[in-house]
C-alpha cells in the first residue's frame, strides 16, 4: 500500500470515468463494498458482455464474485489477478485492481482522440462556448428528425412500387440494352441541347453588338443634345431687349386702359346723375303744370300759393343737415339757400 | 514526456520535472527538451529548488522526495550529491524553508521532520496517523502549515508554542501553499474545493466544487494570484480567490504548478506525462485616463482613454512588470527597462538591468524597483540614485503594502520584526532617523507625497486593522519621541491623494476622507471636524482603495469589482488657494461654499501657517469659542516668540514652546509658561537659574496650594521658600514691568494683519 500506487490509481480511475471520485484515503482501511464496485466496473468496462454475479452480501458471495472475475480476466485479458488479496479490500487489492486499470488506461493514452466515444458522460464536461454548437446540433437533430419522419409518412404510397420493383425479375442483358439505349437518347438530347445552346450564343453575340451600337449612338445623341443645350442663339440678346421693351408696352397700355376704364365709369355716373336731374325736372313740371292747369281751372289766385310751397321745402332740407353737424348750421341754412337756388334756376 | 509528472520547478528560465520513469527532465520555456539531468533509483514524488539566488548564482540544489522513503539532494548538472533516509513508506512532500537553511518533509508515515541543508535531521515536528500530502513554511521560516487528513495544521518549530488546527475541507486535503508575500494560504481538497485562508486559518474564500479533486495549488511569487490545477483543467485565480481564468488541458490531473520567480510565466506538469506553460496575459495598469494592458508576450498596449489614443509597444524581450503614473509608464522585461514619457511614446529611456525586476513603484522624480539582490532606486533618466539596505533584507516580500515612497523617503517595514518601519533617505540610501517601533506587527506603511519634506509623515496600519499617522523626517526632528496617533480603528485599505494631503481610508466599510491629516499635528480636536465619511456603496469584505486621483477614489472589492467614488472638489481648490497664500481669497471661498468641514480645513491650515486672523474667522464659522478666544489673546501678544511659543503649546509641544522663550531671552514668559502648565519645579529651576522671579513662583505655587487644600511637600521648594518674603503688591509691580518691558522690545511688532 504505497502513496505512489494510490495516487496512480485515483488519477486512472479519473481518467477512465469511474462514476464517483476515488479519494487517497479510500484503501486505508478495508472497503471491500468499493473494491467489489470498482472491480465489477473495470470488468465490465473490459468485457461489457460479462456476466458477474452482483451479490456480495456474505463472504460466500463475495469469494464467488472474486473467483468469477479472476476467470474472466484470466481468459479475456491474461491478466492475473490475487483474490486473497482482492478480499482484503485495502491497499494490497489496489495494487490488483491497478493491473486492470493499466490497461484501460494505457488504451485511452495511446488513442486519445477516441476518448468521447469511448467515456461515460461522467468525464463529459461543458465548457461555455460549446453550448452554442450544442444548440445548434440540437436544431440540426431535430430537423433530420423531422424530415425522416415526413420520409415515412411516404412509405406507404411507396411500398407497393417499391415491392414491385423488387419483385421483378430483372435479367442482366435486357437491363443493359435498355441502359444504352437510355445513353443513347440521352447523347441524342445532348446534343441537340448543345447545338440550341450554340444558336443562343450567337444570338445572344448578335444582339449585343446590336445593343453597343444603340448605346453608343445614344452617346453621341445625348452629346450632341447637351452641346445645343449649352450654345446661345445670336438673337437672344435682342429678343430679351424686345421683350423688356413688350412688357414696358404692355404696362402702359394696362395703366391707359384702366385710366380709360375709370372714366368711362366717371362718365357714366355723370351721364346717370345728369338723366335723373332731367327726370326730375321733367317730373316736377309735370307736376307744375298739371296745377297750374287746376289752378286755372279754379281761378286767377293759385299763383302766390305755389311759390310759398317752393320755400318751405329749401328750409326743410337745410335744418336736416344742421342737426347732424351742428355747428356748421349756417352752412348747411346757406347750402339749403343754395339748393333752393339751384332748384329755381333748373326752374 | 511518457509517464506522469509528479513535480517541477524553475531554475532561471529553465524547467526541471521529475517523472514516474525515475527521472529528471530539463525543458526550456519554449517547452523542448534538452534532456534527462538525472536518473534515480526510485520514483519521485515531489522536488523543490533551493530558494533561488540571483542570475549569477543561481540556485544549484534540488531536493526530490522519493517513493522509496528516501530523499536526495540533487546538483544542477544532476549528481547525486546525497541520499538520506527520511520516512517509512513514501516521502510525499518537500519543502526548502525561504532562507534555504531547512528543509521540511512530510511522509506517507504522518510525520513532519525538519532537516538542515546538509541532510541531518534537526526534530520531528510532527506525528499524525494520517499521511501528509502537503506543507508549506510559513513567510517568517518559523512555523510550518501541513495537511491532516480534513484538517490543516499551522505547527511552530518552537516546542512550547501552541499548534493551530482546524477542519479545511469536506474531504482530504490535498495540496496547501503558503505565500511568503501576503501571507495567505491556499489549500485544495478532494472535496473538489479550493479555499483561501490567512495566517490565522480564518476562511477568506471557498470555491464552489469543481469538477474533479484539485491535485496541484501555487502561489505566484508577489502573491497577487495562484493557480489550480485539477484534471484537465488549471485556473488563474486573483489572491481574492476568484478565477480570472480557466483553461482545459489534456493533461490529466495537473499533479504539480512552478512559477517563474517574476511571475510572469507558469508551467504545471499532468498525470499522463503532458507539461503546459502558461502566460498570465491581459494585466492591466490604470492611471487617470491611462490604461495600459499587456497583450501579448512582448506586446503592450497603452490606451488613453480621453483621447481614444492607442498605441503598441513591442519589446525584444518578454515583458515582466509594468508600472504607470506620475506621467511615466516603466515596462520591465528579462533584460532591460523602458521609461517611457506618457505624453512622448516614442523615445524611451532604456537601461539594462542586472536582475529580474519583481516590483516596481512610482514616485513623483523617483521609482523603486525590487529585484533579488534588493530594492534600487531610480530617476526617471534610468540613473541609479540609491539603494537602501538594512540587516537581514529579503527582497521577495516588497509590494506595495510594504514599500511607499515619497519625493525624499521611502519607508519600509522591517520583515524580520515587522513591528518596526524603516525610513530610508532617496538620495544616499541611508537611514533618515530612528526606525519607528510600533507595538504590534504592521501591515501597511503609506507616505504621504504632497508638500516640502516639512510635510512628511506616513499612515500605517498595524495587525489589528487600526489605523496610526505620524510625522516623518524633518517634521520629526524637533521632538523627542514622536507618538503614533490613531486615526481609526477597523481600517481595511488606506491611500493618500496624489495631488493633495487628503487622505482616503475605508473604515469598517465607511469610505472615509480626511481632508487635512496634518490637523493631527496641530490642533487634533479637530481631526474628527476635517474628515469626511461617506457610507452609500457596499463594500463587502476586504476592498482595497486602488487610486485616489482628484476628486476620484477607485476601490476594489474583493470579488473583482471596481467601484468609482467621488469626494468633494472644494478642499481640492482650498489646498489650491493657500499653497498661493491666499488667505483672504479662501476666506471668500469658505463662505461661498458654506461647509462647516472646509472651515475646519481652514482654520487649521491657518495655524500651520500663523494666520491668526483667518484662523479667527474660520474658528468663528465653526462655533469653537474657546479656540476663538485663544487666537484673540495671542494676537495681543506683542512679540513674534511669545506668538510662536504660544502656537507650539497649542501644537501640544510645550518643550518647544519654552525653548523658544528662552532663545529669545522672554524668561518670565518661559517661567509663566511653565506655571500655567502646572510644571512648577521647572518653573523655579527657570526662575533660579536665571535669578529672578523666584518670589513669583513661590507666591504663585503657594497661592496653588491653598486653592487646592494641600500642604507643600517638595523640598526644594521649602528650601527657597525660607529666604523669601512674599509680598504680592511687589510681585504684581513686577509683572506689570515685565510685560512693559516686552511690549518695549525692539523688536516687538503687533500681529498684523
Amino acid at each position: 500500500m504505497s502513496y505512489r500506487e494510490l495516487r496512480n490509481f485515483t488519477e486512472m480511475m479519473r481518467a477512465l470515468g469511474y462514476h464517483r471520485p476515488v479519494s487517497v484515503e479510500n484503501f486505508r482501511n478495508p472497503n471491500f463494498e468499493l473494491v467489489a464496485d470498482i472491480l465489477r466496473w473495470l470488468v465490465k468496462r473490459y468485457e461489457p458482455m460479462a456476466d458477474i454475479n452482483a451479490e456480495v452480501g456474505n463472504m460466500q458471495d463475495r469469494v464467488v464474485f472474486l473467483k468469477q472475475c479472476a476467470q474472466l480476466m484470466q481468459s479475456k485479458g491474461r491478466i492475473k489477478l490475487n483474490t486473497k488479496r482482492l478480499y482484503q479490500a485495502d491497499g494490497y487489492a489496489v495494487k490488483e485492481l491497478i493491473k486492470i486499470a493499466n490497461v484501460l488506461y494505457d488504451a485511452i493514452k495511446s488513442n486519445p482522440d477516441d476518448e468521447d466515444d469511448i467515456f461515460g458522460t461522467d468525464n463529459f464536461s461543458l465548457k461555455l462556448n460549446d453550448l452554442k454548437d450544442i444548440r445548434d446540433l440540437a436544431t440540426e437533430i431535430t430537423q433530420h428528425g423531422a424530415a425522416l419522419a415526413e420520409l415515412l409518412g411516404r412509405e406507404e404510397a411507396n411500398r407497393e412500387a417499391r415491392q414491385r420493383a423488387i419483385s421483378r425479375n430483372a435479367e442482366v442483358g435486357d437491363i443493359e440494352k435498355v441502359i444504352k439505349q437510355q445513353i443513347l437518347a440521352a447523347r441524342d438530347t445532348m446534343a441537340n441541347k448543345e447545338k440550341m445552346m450554340e444558336e443562343l450564343l450567337a444570338d445572344e453575340k448578335s444582339l449585343k453588338k446590336k445593343i453597343e451600337k444603340k448605346s453608343v449612338e445614344l452617346d453621341r445623341n445625348e452629346k450632341r443634345f447637351r452641346s445645343l443645350q449649352t450654345v446661345r442663339p445670336a438673337f437672344m440678346d435682342e429678343y430679351e431687349k424686345l421683350e423688356d421693351q413688350l412688357q414696358d408696352l404692355f404696362r402702359d397700355y394696362l395703366e391707359r386702359y384702366r385710366n380709360l376704364d375709370y372714366i368711362d365709369n366717371l362718365l357714366d355716373q355723370h351721364n346717370k346723375e345728369e338723366q335723373e336731374k332731367i327726370d326730375e325736372n321733367e317730373r316736377r313740371m309735370k307736376k307744375m303744370q298739371k296745377k297750374i292747369k287746376e289752378e286755372e281751372m279754379r281761378g286767377g289766385e293759385g299763383e302766390g300759393e305755389g311759390e310759398g310751397e317752393e320755400g318751405g321745402e329749401g328750409e326743410g332740407e337745410g335744418e336736416g343737415e344742421g342737426e347732424g353737424e351742428g355747428e356748421g348750421e349756417g352752412e348747411g341754412e346757406g347750402e339749403g339757400e343754395g339748393k333752393g337756388e339751384g332748384d329755381g334756376e333748373a326752374e | 514526456m511518457g509517464e506522469a509528472g509528479t513535480g517541477c520547478g524553475w531554475v532561471g528560465s529553465e524547467l526541471f520535472v521529475c517523472c514516474d520513469d525515475k527521472a529528471v527532465h530539463k525543458l526550456n520555456a519554449e517547452g523542448d527538451e534538452p534532456g534527462v539531468v538525472a536518473q534515480l533509483d526510485a520514483y519521485p514524488t515531489d522536488m523543490h529548488w533551493f530558494p533561488s539566488g540571483n542570475k549569477k548564482q543561481q540556485s544549484d540544489t534540488v531536493a526530490i522526495s522519493c517513493s522509496d522513503g528516501t530523499y536526495l539532494l540533487v546538483l544542477r548538472n544532476g549528481r547525486i550529491e546525497k541520499k538520506i533516509d527520511a520516512h517509512k513508506g513514501a516521502v510525499i512532500c518537500i519543502r526548502w524553508n525561504h532562507e534555504g537553511t531547512a528543509i521540511a518533509t512530510g511522509g506517507e508515515d504522518g510525520i513532519v521532520k525538519i532537516w538542515s541543508r546538509s541532510g541531518m535531521l534537526r526534530s520531528t515536528l510532527a506525528q499524525t496517523d494520517v499521511s501528509v500530502y502537503s506543507l508549506s513554511w510559513s513567510p517568517d521560516s518559523n512555523s510550518i502549515c501541513f495537511s491532516s487528513s480534513k484538517d490543516l495544521i499551522i505547527k511552530p518549530l518552537q516546542p512550547q508554542a501552541k499548534q493551530v488546527t482546524w477542519k479545511a475541507h469536506d474531504q482530504t486535503v490535498l495540496k496547501v501553499d503558503w505565500n511568503s508575500v501576503n501571507g495567505f494560504l491556499v489549500s485544495g481538497g478532494e472535496d473538489r474545493k479550493y479555499k483561501v485562508w490567512d495566517n490565522f486559518g480564518r476562511l477568506l474564500f471557498a470555491s464552489k466544487p469543481m469538477e474533479f479533486a484539485i491535485t496541484s495549488v501555487s502561489w505566484s511569487p508577489n502573491g497577487e494570484l495562484f493557480a489550480v490545477g485539477l484534471y484537465n483543467c488549471v485556473r488563474l485565480c486573483d489572491k481574492t480567490g476568484w478565477s480570472h481564468s480557466r483553461e482545459r488541458t489534456d493533461t490529466g490531473s495537473i499533479m504539480s504548478v512552478a512559477w517563474t520567480s517574476d511571475g510572469a510565466q507558469l508551467a504545471g506538469v499532468g498525470a499522463n506525462g503532458n507539461i503546459i506553460f502558461g502566460q498570465v496575459l491581459d494585466r492591466k495598469v490604470e492611471w487617470v485616463n491611462i490604461e495600459v494592458t499587456l497583450k501579448g508576450t512582448h506586446k503592450v498596449l497603452v490606451h488613453d482613454i480621453l483621447s481614444e489614443m492607442e498605441e503598441d509597444l513591442d519589446f525584444r524581450d518578454r515583458v515582466i512588470g509594468m508600472a504607470v503614473g506620475f506621467g511615466y509608464l516603466v515596462v520591465t522585461t528579462t533584460l532591460q527597462c523602458y521609461i517611457y514619457l506618457l505624453q512622448n511614446l516614442n523615445t524611451p529611456h532604456i537601461f539594462d538591468l542586472k536582475e529580474t525586476v519583481n516590483y516596481i513603484q512610482l514616485g513623483e522624480k523617483h521609482m523603486a524597483m525590487v529585484d533579488v539582490n534588493g530594492i534600487q532606486v531610480f530617476n526617471y533618466e534610468g540613473r541609479m540614485v540609491s539603494a537602501p539596505k538594512f540587516q537581514g533584507m529579503r527582497s521577495e516580500v516588497f509590494n506595495s503594502q510594504t514599500v511607499s515612497m515619497s519625493s525624499d523617503i521611502i519607508a519600509i517595514i522591517d520583515h524580520s520584526d515587522t513591528k518596526l518601519i524603516r525610513f530610508f533617505d532617496l538620495a544616499t540610501g541611508k537611514e533618515a532617523g530612528k526606525p519607528l517601533q510600533h507595538v504590534l506587527d504592521v501591515t501597511c506603511v503609506q507616505m504621504n507625497r504632497w508638500g516640502t519634506s516639512a510635510q512628511r509623515k506616513c499612515v500605517f496600519q498595524d495587525r489589528n486593522r487600526d489605523l496610526y499617522i505620524i510625522p516623518v523626517g524633518s517634521t520629526a526632528a524637533g521632538t523627542k519621541d514622536v507618538v503614533p496617533f490613531k486615526l481609526g480603528t477597523m481600517c481595511d485599505s488606506v491611500m493618500w491623494s496624489s495631488e493633495t494631503d487628503m487622505l482616503a481610508g475605508i473604515m469598517d466599510s465607511k469610505l472615509v476622507v480626511w481632508y487635512y491629516p496634518n490637523a493631527v499635528f496641530i490642533d487634533r480636536d479637530l481631526i474628527s471636524k476635517t474628515k469626511n465619511i461617506q457610507n452609500d456603496p457596499e463594500y463587502g469584505k476586504d476592498p482595497q482603495i486602488q487610486q485616489f486621483h482628484g476628486t476620484q477614489v477607485v476601490v476594489r472589492r474583493s470579488d473583482g469589482t471596481q467601484l468609482s467614488t467621488s469626494v468633494s472638489p472644494y478642499p481640492i481648490t482650498l489646498y489650491g488657494i493657500v499653497q498661493r497664500n491666499m488667505w483672504e481669497h479662501a476666506i471668500h471661498f469658505c463662505r461661498y461654499v458654506k461647509d462647516s468641514t472646509l472651515w475646519a480645513c481652514l482654520a487649521v491650515m491657518a495655524l500651520a501657517d500663523k494666520e491668526l486672523s483667518t484662523a479667527e474667522v474660520a474658528f468663528a464659522a465653526i462655533d469653537e469659542v474657546a479656540k476663538l478666544e485663544f487666537v484673540l489673546a495671542i494676537k495681543d501678544i506683542p512679540t513674534v516668540e511669545g506668538r510662536n511659543a504660544e502656537l507650539a503649546l497649542w501644537r501640544r509641544r510645550p518643550d518647544e514652546a519654552e525653548a523658544i522663550l528662552i532663545q529669545a531671552g522672554l524668561t518670565y514668559r518661559a517661567i509663566n509658561l511653565n506655571m500655567r502648565l502646572f510644571r512648577w519645579e521647572r518653573a523655579l529651576e527657570l526662575a533660579v537659574n536665571h535669578k529672578t522671579h523666584v518670589d513669583t513662583v513661590l507666591a504663585m505655587r503657594e497661592r496653588y496650594l491653598k486653592g487646592m487644600g494641600r500642604e507643600e511637600k517638595d523640598s526644594r521648594f521649602l528650601q527657597y521658600k525660607e529666604g523669601v518674603v512674599i509680598d504680592w503688591e511687589k510681585i504684581k509691580a513686577k509683572v506689570a514691568k515685565e510685560a512693559e518691558l516686552e511690549a518695549a522690545r525692539p523688536n516687538a511688532r503687533p500681529y498684523q494683519e
